[in-house]
């Protein structure tokens, strides 16, 4: 059976003819949602993301506004909160959730917008949220290891021939959008939320983005091991580093590419203050005096580039400090999240971010 | 550089189109490199070993010829003695030293001694035990008069270091491989199809059933207190398939890239999980250890052949020895010495007699077996093992949906291996026409990319 060679060309043609029909298969809608693509990016809460906004425009409805950041911004901001605040105001918004964990910093969320999410909505708004720490080399160069882990990102920073070749097959083949997926199916069966469900800390998504948590910071020292300084040490955190305004140019710079980019893309770029509890200012060195430099340095950027700085701090640091609307030191429960979201709709309002041209 | 990564991908393509544009001897000059080189991707230290061990080995052999041309037993007992004591000397020092330096600092302590020393911090190399054991089988048959020393050192080296086989092996016979080293090779077409057929296999083994049974078992291994008895029976089996798709998987990935650059290795597995009872299992898992093992160590201890408390004894003392093979570690030990004492019983059960069991329950039981043994394998420590095992049979209520990914990935372990084992052939999965091989070849690489996960997951028995 196999002594001539036109029987490997004959072979060969067999298994493409299999890989052509099983791509075409995952091409049917129904087909492709009952194996959803999987284990493409360094979180699950980016997949969860996309299926939600694909899931938005399969009923008609398009984005208008983003809000990007970091999980501070996953569980602080609530599209649905703010949008309903605007809609009293006679404003039709919709806007959409997009902080990705784990405390990403300006340039993976850059690399993000630019090569996904700008992509798969046409926003008019860009509601880019920051944190002092957002600014501190030490978090960044963390972050940047963690962003680069997924199997996208990782193509998205690597330029060579090589990783360019394999995101174009990736990009363009339902098969390898779907590497891994049966695995993932299977091994998080038995997992709350199921593959993409959660953010990979186990909150869920909601329709629009956001991923509420719940509790307060007292309840939740026992059951989540909350410490005084959650997710790290001050020192590594940055919050006790020498203040130098010089110190958050590069973090700037970062900031000035992404508004380009943006704007590039025909939409507003709207830079956002978001507060955090003072207790992690207030552990470090000169909490207050290192606050008023980063605002200083934010809006002394957004007056550069004639931007629209958000700030529902109003410039105090102790403007959150009720530690009942707080989940941790860095992110608020749903209550404040509820409060945070009504703060934010009446910046917009005021600034007059949607007012021309608005509507849906 | 692992089997299921697409760097071993572009190197085995790279090396198979160079190889068959070449003539012999060149042809095994290129794969002697191309060994070289898959080897250091890991760690290019301990090429010396292989060094040393390919040099020892091949003058050792050469002496040894020398003084049966002589008619000089004592002369070649003597260089034997110096390649035993060389590669269980690289094997000692490299992969025991730490363990017995803890083992006597252990013993000591519980005698109220206090040994002190120096703290053995050495990293094993990769490969060891396989490429070890592989080239004293060479010094043993020499010395045995079962095949002639080779006079070619390049062949030689390309016997001790052939890449498919280097790390994880089967544990090749020199009698079988080296002559496959000195001869003109052909590729013919059936050998393409079996070679691409068994690399396709070896990949839904590793890919499909082993590494995805191997992150659910983890998750039962790694906190069993916080699962209940489902899920941790569970994981007794996801480990067991983990264990046999990841090691059967990656010797046939081997024995299919060896057919493709025209050399045969010996079968490694043949279906373990549906032998009918311990001594049948120890027949068809790790053929190449097993038959090593009763070749050079059980036949010569006296086998069975001195009575049967020797018998016992000899087949104790080869399991035990079989088991630390494995690791430096007493919980290896004890495993090889469970299955000791399961082929001794065997033996002493069955001797003259047929199994009361019918075949199915002879399986089923076979496997509990053999699966509830993996455990002191898998695990660290034996307390860890009573933990597992105290909690599995506290019959705390689990969640039965844990044996959703048993059942689908024992259906697709039976899908394999169920018709080969009913046809006696290891090929049934080929066909008999070319589009049904087509057809299940395209469905293997499809099942492949739908269970790959971002990155390749090593070979368990690359630790060995």
């Amino acid at each position: 059976m196999w002594s001539r060679a036109g029987r490997f060309v004959k072979l060969a043609v067999v298994v493409a003819v299999v890989l052509a029909v099983t791509e075409s298969a995952l091409r049917i809608p129904a087909v492709a949602a009952a194996i959803p693509e999987s284990g493409l990016y360094y979180a699950s809460a980016v997949q969860a993301r996309i299926d939600r906004i694909r899931a938005l425009a399969a009923d008609g409805t398009s984005v208008d506004a983003l809000f990007v950041g970091n999980s501070v911004v996953a569980t602080n901001i609530s599209p649905a909160i703010v949008d309903g605040d605007l809609a009293e105001a006679g404003l039709s918004v919709t806007s959409f959730d997009l902080g990705l964990p784990p405390g990403l910093t300006i340039d993976p969320l850059r690399v993000q917008l630019d090569r996904l999410w700008l992509r798969e909505t046409q926003p008019r708004v860009v509601v880019f949220a920051v944190r002092y720490v957002d600014f501190v080399d030490p978090v960044a160069a963390a972050d940047s290891a963690i962003f680069t882990s997924g199997r996208i990102e990782s193509r998205w920073v690597d330029t060579s021939l090589r990783s360019r070749i394999e995101l174009l097959l990736i990009d363009n083949s339902a098969l390898l959008r779907r590497a891994g997926a049966l695995a993932g199916f299977l091994t998080n069966h038995d997992e709350e939320g199921g593959a993409g469900g959660g953010d990979g800390g186990g909150f869920p998504v909601d329709p629009r983005g956001h991923q509420p948590r719940y509790g307060t910071v007292d309840e939740n020292v026992a059951t989540y091991g909350i410490a005084d300084t959650p997710g790290g040490s001050i020192a590594s955190d940055g919050y006790d580093m020498p203040i130098d305004p010089a110190s958050y140019e590069s973090g700037l710079a970062m900031l000035r590419e992404t508004h380009a980019l943006v704007e590039a893309r025909g939409a507003r770029f709207v830079l956002l203050n978001m507060p955090e509890h003072p207790q992690k200012f207030l552990a470090g060195q000169d909490g207050a005096e290192r606050y008023a430099s980063y605002l200083d340095a934010l809006s002394s950027f957004a007056d550069t580039e004639g931007i629209v700085l958000l700030d529902p701090s109003q410039g105090s640091l102790e403007s959150w400090s009720d530690a009942g609307l707080f989940f941790d030191f860095h992110h608020l429960n749903a209550g404040g999240a509820e409060v945070m979201s009504h703060a934010i709709a009446e910046l917009l309002l005021a600034a007059g971010v949607f007012d021309a041209g608005e509507g849906s | 550089m692992l089997f299921n990564s697409l760097e071993f991908a572009g190197f085995f393509v790279v090396v198979v189109v160079a190889y068959h544009v070449l003539p012999r001897r060149p042809q095994n000059v290129l794969l002697l490199v191309a060994s070289y080189w898959f080897y250091a991707a890991w760690d290019p230290r301990f090429l010396t070993l292989i060094w040393l061990s390919t040099i020892v080995d091949y003058v050792c052999g050469r002496h040894i010829g020398g003084a049966w041309g002589r008619s000089d037993e004592t002369s070649a007992r003597r260089w034997l003695a110096c390649s035993m004591i060389v590669n269980l000397g690289i094997l000692g020092i490299f992969k025991y030293a730490g363990f017995f330096a803890d083992s006597a600092a252990s013993l000591a302590g519980a005698f109220g001694l206090e040994l002190s020393g120096p703290t053995l911090d050495i990293v094993l190399p990769v490969g060891i035990s396989f490429y070890t054991f592989q080239t004293m089988s060479y010094t043993i048959d020499v010395y045995r008069r079962k095949m002639e020393a080779t006079d070619n050192l390049l062949d030689f080296a390309l016997f001790v270091a052939f890449f498919p086989q280097l790390v994880a092996g089967p544990i090749e016979r020199a009698s079988h491989l080296l002559p496959q080293m000195q001869r003109d090779r052909s590729v013919q077409g059936r050998d393409v199809a079996e070679g691409v057929y068994l690399i396709a296999v070896g990949l839904v083994r590793k890919v499909v059933i082993a590494d995805t049974a191997g992150i659910i078992a983890d998750r039962y291994f790694a906190s069993p207190a916080t699962f209940g008895s489902v899920e941790l029976f569970a994981g007794v089996v996801l480990y067991a398939l983990q264990i046999y798709g990841d090691f059967a998987g990656y010797s046939n990935i081997a024995r299919g890239s060896a057919r493709l650059l025209g050399f045969d290795l010996m079968r490694n597995f043949q279906h373990p999980y549906f032998s009918r009872n311990i001594t049948d299992f120890w027949r068809r898992w790790h053929m190449s250890l097993s038959t090593w093992l009763r070749d050079y160590l059980y036949i010569p201890l006296g086998g069975n052949q001195r009575g049967p408390r020797r018998t016992y004894v000899n087949l104790a003392a080869t399991m035990l020895l079989g088991g630390l093979w494995h690791g430096a570690s007493w919980n290896f030990v004890v495993w090889g010495g469970l299955h000791g004492v399961y082929l001794a019983w065997h033996r002493l059960r069955a001797s003259g007699q047929r199994s009361s069991l019918r075949p199915v329950s002879a399986t089923a039981a076979t496997f509990v077996l053999v699966a509830f043994t993996w455990l002191p394998f898998r695990l660290e420590s034996m307390g860890e093992v009573g933990s597992y095992l105290t909690r599995l049979f506290s019959f705390t209520p689990g969640d039965f949906s844990a044996l959703v990914p048993v059942a689908v990935l024992v259906l697709v372990l039976l899908l394999i291996d169920l018709p080969q084992h009913l046809a006696d052939d290891e090929f049934a999965g080929l066909g008999t026409t070319i589009p049904e091989f087509g057809v299940r070849l395209g469905t293997a690489v499809v099942l492949v990319v739908l269970f790959a996960g971002s990155t390749s997951t090593p070979f368990i028995y690359f630790q060995f």
